[in-house]
């Protein structure tokens, strides 16, 4: 069967015009696409990591103030050192360090909790904005691994750079004017040059996607934690798990020497051998 | 909400759809002045139908599978992430907590995040092992490369380019197949400086 290719203008023509509309088209609307929506992205997860910046900034703060504006006996000490420690540290002020209960509580018979409801004190909002404080910042670190995970600031840069290549591409488009020789030419060298550029933005793309090293650090970390938490018995539960395997090793061993002695003692020589332990 | 399980492949789901291709011809058709242009523009058409017909099984059908295949391990890739993401979010939060109860002196508040964060390490090393037998990231980048080249493929082969120039179209359709079946075991012709 002989076909021969591009037989003739027409031929040309309608296939610059498929190309053109299901290649370069669709291609040049994907990466506005892309670039729209990883533009998009990349600045919500940057508004909500600032927004979390800013709570923890806040809460710490806030806690910080609640505690020198509170009556002293409302905090309890400790709680007292630790949002010494969140919200006044850089004041160094000596007085951030408060007592435990109100000074005409007997010491004696009222637990910590009790202080908690004493009127005037605001304690249920400090532990509030205490863990506000240490919950945001994690929030917006995982929001940051997010953004290192989907890689969309790098992302708008390659498909930008495809869709302005692709450009360059489109404009070696053949033109109606032209000869059959150039047209044909022209209509390979336009194709080849979109072709390439769909293909670098492929290969580019395919080396930034990489597994954040926060995740990996993450995983190696938990791996060691099960190991040190879990994977360490006691040495006492230990000790009783070698003790059963020794006593079933040699239970196993004195089978064996039995089975060997009925073995010599009948000639039977076609048994396989035991495994070695 | 984005879907983690995209959809079955369609086999026979061009990448070129017939009705908007038929509207691309409609157009010529309109604009030709002759019965013999309009008999060349037939003809045209004629072949490209032929060729997309025979790129169907030849390319097509691969091609969509390695797509899915990508679209498959590339959600779940995102989704373990995003997992190992939100524990570590919630490990970074308990340890934290963990550290002012312990400047609280709060024995029994302690060893509950403790063991909270235990779990979340044990969550982690499960994650990590299911994960890591068939590990999706190199599938969905190794499908993805395969996808987009068999699709640049079919546009090379519609075009007549190189290496699809042979006037001898059995030949020309006998390099196709062999080209994409060696892209879709992960053997890649050389594509540059092909013109």
């Amino acid at each position: 069967m002989k076909t021969p290719t591009l037989v003739d203008r027409k031929h040309a023509e309608l296939l610059y015009k498929l190309f053109d509309k299901f290649a370069l088209d669709d291609q040049r609307a994907y990466y506005i696409d892309q670039v729209n929506r990883n533009r998009t992205a990349a600045a919500q997860v940057n508004v909500i990591r600032a927004i979390f910046a800013f709570l923890t900034g806040l809460a710490a703060a806030l806690a910080g103030l609640i505690v020198l504006l509170s009556p002293a006996y409302c905090v309890p000490s400790t709680t007292g050192a630790e949002l010494a420690l969140l919200g006044a540290a850089a004041t160094d002020d000596p007085s951030l360090v408060v007592t435990a209960v109100p000074p005409d509580v007997d010491t004696a018979t009222e637990s910590a909790s009790d202080t908690v409801v004493s009127d005037g004190c605001n304690l249920d909002l400090v532990i509030f904005l205490l863990v506000l404080a240490v919950v945001a910042p994690a929030l917006g670190g995982a929001f940051g691994t997010l953004a290192d995970l989907y890689q969309w600031d790098r992302l708008v840069k390659i498909y930008e750079l495809a869709a302005d290549n692709l450009e360059v591409a489109d404009a070696k488009s053949p033109i109606d004017s032209m000869t059959f020789e150039d047209y044909r030419i022209t209509l390979k060298a336009y194709a080849e040059g979109t072709l390439a550029v769909m293909r670098d933005e492929t290969a580019q793309w395919g080396q930034i996607i990489r597994t954040p090293e926060s995740i990996d650090n993450f995983i190696r970390r938990e791996q060691e934690r099960v190991q040190t938490n879990v994977g360490n018995l006691p040495q006492q539960v230990q000790d009783a798990v070698k003790k059963e395997l020794d006593e079933l090793r040699a239970a196993a061993a004195a089978t064996e020497r039995r089975l060997q002695q009925i073995r010599d003692t009948f000639g039977i020589t076609d048994v396989p051998p035991p495994p070695t332990a | 909400m984005p879907l983690f399980r995209p959809l079955k492949p369609q086999i026979d789901d061009p990448l070129i759809d017939l009705n908007k291709m038929t509207a691309v011809y409609d157009e010529l058709i309109k604009d030709a002045k002759t019965a013999e242009e309009k008999a060349a523009y037939a003809a045209a058409f004629q072949r490209v139908q032929d060729d997309i017909e025979f790129m169907k099984h030849n390319l097509l059908r691969l091609q969509r599978v390695r797509d899915h295949d990508a679209k498959k391990n590339q959600n779940n890739y995102r989704l373990y992430q995003i997992l190992f993401l939100g524990l570590a979010a919630v490990a970074a939060a308990l340890g934290s907590l963990q550290a002012l109860s312990l400047s609280s002196g709060d024995r029994q508040q302690l060893a509950i995040f403790a063991f909270l964060e235990t779990l979340v390490a044990l969550a982690a090393v499960f994650l990590a092992t299911i994960s890591g037998r068939e590990p999706p990231l190199p599938r969905w980048l190794d499908s993805r490369r395969k996808a987009e080249q068999l699709r640049r493929e079919y546009f090379r082969f519609l075009l007549n380019m190189a290496p699809y120039e042979d006037n001898n179209d059995v030949k020309r359709r006998m390099s196709l197949s062999e080209r994409a079946a060696n892209i879709n075991r992960g053997v890649y012709p050389d594509e540059s400086g092909l013109i």
